[in-house]
């Protein structure tokens, strides 16, 4: 799942580090979730949705319904 | 806090997880040490009544249960990528000691080998477990 997780987080000039306690995840949970390697859980979508102030749809790019409605 | 706790801290991890993982690791050396030495003390017939044997089993058992309520709570307290990891190499151990026993005991049948005992199957699961934390820590790494 593609998400603008770094871009937001440069805006808001915080660090992995600083990220992670924030939301009480840790630096490799935030690194990951960025690499698009792992997908957070639904609570801690919201987590990012409360602390950048935007809609979860907004942080996180579902490829695959972007594939289905250009399909 | 100590040079190793700092350490994990330092790379990232939650010390919540930390101090919960040292306490599973605490109560799972303290059980493979009860099943060493309870065992050992049957090798060697050093139980001379049945209330010592009851003793030694009740104490081996009461620390295994207490260490699956102490590994239950760190898994569900783990920060969520550890979790999946944890949970990963779990399935993955599971499943490397059932497909390693059910071959082997085609073989253990077939060409008469020897029985496969419980502390294979510990070392199996344990071995397979570390693998399957550390290939997981890799893959998101």
């Amino acid at each position: 799942m593609n998400n603008k997780l770094k871009e937001l987080r440069a805006t808001m000039k915080m660090t992995q580090a600083d990220l992670a306690t924030a939301l009480e995840v840790s630096r490799q949970t935030i690194n990951a979730i960025e690499k698009g390697k792992f997908d957070p859980s639904l609570p801690l979508a919201f987590k990012f949705s409360r602390l950048f102030k935007l809609p979860i749809e907004e942080i996180f790019d579902d490829e695959e319904s972007i594939d289905n409605k250009s399909a | 806090m100590n040079k190793f706790e700092q350490a994990c801290i330092d790379k990232g991890l939650v010390p919540k997880d930390i101090k919960n993982a040292n306490i599973a690791n605490a109560w799972a050396l303290a059980w493979a040490l009860t099943l060493a030495g309870i065992s050992y003390a049957a090798d060697q017939s050093w139980y001379d009544s049945i209330a010592v044997i009851v003793a030694g089993f009740a104490i081996h058992l009461a620390i295994g249960i207490k260490l699956v309520f102490v590994f239950r709570k760190f898994i569900k307290e783990a920060d969520e990528l550890e979790r999946k990891i944890q949970l990963d190499a779990l399935a993955f151990s599971v499943g490397v000691v059932i497909v390693s026993f059910s071959s082997y005991s085609i073989l253990e049948k077939s060409l008469r080998m020897p029985e496969l005992t419980p502390s294979i199957m510990i070392v199996i699961l344990s071995v397979s477990y570390m693998v399957g934390i550390v290939v997981g820590r890799r893959l998101v790494r």
